[in-house]
């Protein structure tokens, strides 16, 4: 998603929120009907867990970029543990991750036959 | 944990398990297969020693044996029954390998775990018992080390092979 998408995105909730806020607001006071108040609370509700999960996803987003990274400079140790965030993405940290630990492997590998190659063990 | 609800968990074929530690051997990383069959969180392994999955019937010699190749430079490889969080356990043929930084600087080990052959099992699972056995007989530490490791070491030259080229011809 870009980052404009995104922005918009943003704005779109606050603006619905808003409007389900004054809404809300608008129906208590004309009828007098307090019940109506659970629109506002819950539309505060909805924003509020989807900002959170938009927050938690960004900080996974740019740890999978950061991770891509440091593999493009050769450094192949690093994973991304403690996962958190939603969807396609904790299944695309976890990938990355399954997939570094089979490279490392390799490598390791690859350096033991050369190693053993050189004392000439097998 | 009694002896009757401790059950053996099997790996799969494919199964791969993968974890970090840092130089002292405190788990960094440890990926979903190792949290299946450790059957721990993963905020339960992150930080801990790795010998939170240590079982008591793997002879402490061993993994003096490992420490002392891996402080070498050297790697690891050989077959270690582990403890899961509930009291099970499962054989693995483990390999660890020391990772360096820039400047040759140890940064702390990487260990692959992968499917043991059913023969290797119960070949160390034999050899496990006689040295935990062995160790049990010795008052002081060091020489019940010595005496341990010695009759792995008579298991390794009755097989003409060396310590590695043993535990590698036991999964052909």
């Amino acid at each position: 998603m870009s980052w404009l998408l995104q922005m918009k995105c943003n704005i779109a909730l606050l603006l619905n929120t808003f409007l389900l806020l004054v809404a809300g607001l608008l129906l208590v006071l004309t009828t007098g009907a307090y019940f109506y108040a659970l629109i506002p609370l819950t539309a505060l509700f909805v924003c509020g867990f989807a900002l959170k999960q938009h927050h938690r996803d960004e900080g996974l987003f740019n740890q999978l970029v950061e991770l891509m990274q440091a593999v493009a400079s050769g450094k192949l140790e690093q994973r991304i543990i403690l996962i958190k965030g939603s969807g396609a993405l904790i299944s695309a940290a976890h990938n990355f991750n399954e997939m570094l630990d089979q490279v490392e492997t390799f490598m390791r590998e690859a350096g033991t036959v050369i190693h053993a190659a050189e004392q000439k063990e097998f | 944990m009694s002896e009757s609800s401790s059950k053996e968990r099997v790996m799969r074929e494919e199964d791969f398990i993968v974890s970090k530690t840092d130089v002292k051997g405190h788990i960094s990383y440890a990926n979903e297969i190792f949290i299946e069959f450790s059957e721990f969180k993963e905020n339960e392994l992150i930080g801990k020693p790795h010998n939170i999955i240590r079982h008591p019937d793997m002879p402490r010699s061993v993994f003096r044996f490992m420490w002392h190749t891996l402080q070498k430079g050297e790697e690891f490889s050989g077959y270690v029954k582990n403890l899961s969080k509930h009291g099970n356990y499962y054989w693995v043929f483990a390999n660890v390998t020391p990772s360096y930084g820039p400047g040759n600087k140890l940064l702390g080990y990487f260990s692959v775990r992968r499917k043991p052959s059913r023969d290797a099992v119960a070949l160390y699972d034999k050899i496990y018992r006689e040295m935990v056995e062995e160790e049990n007989k010795h008052s002081s530490a060091n020489k019940a080390m010595d005496a341990s490791l010695a009759i792995l070491n008579h298991y390794v030259e009755q097989s003409g092979y060396t310590y590695n080229e043993l535990v590698v011809a036991n999964e052909m």
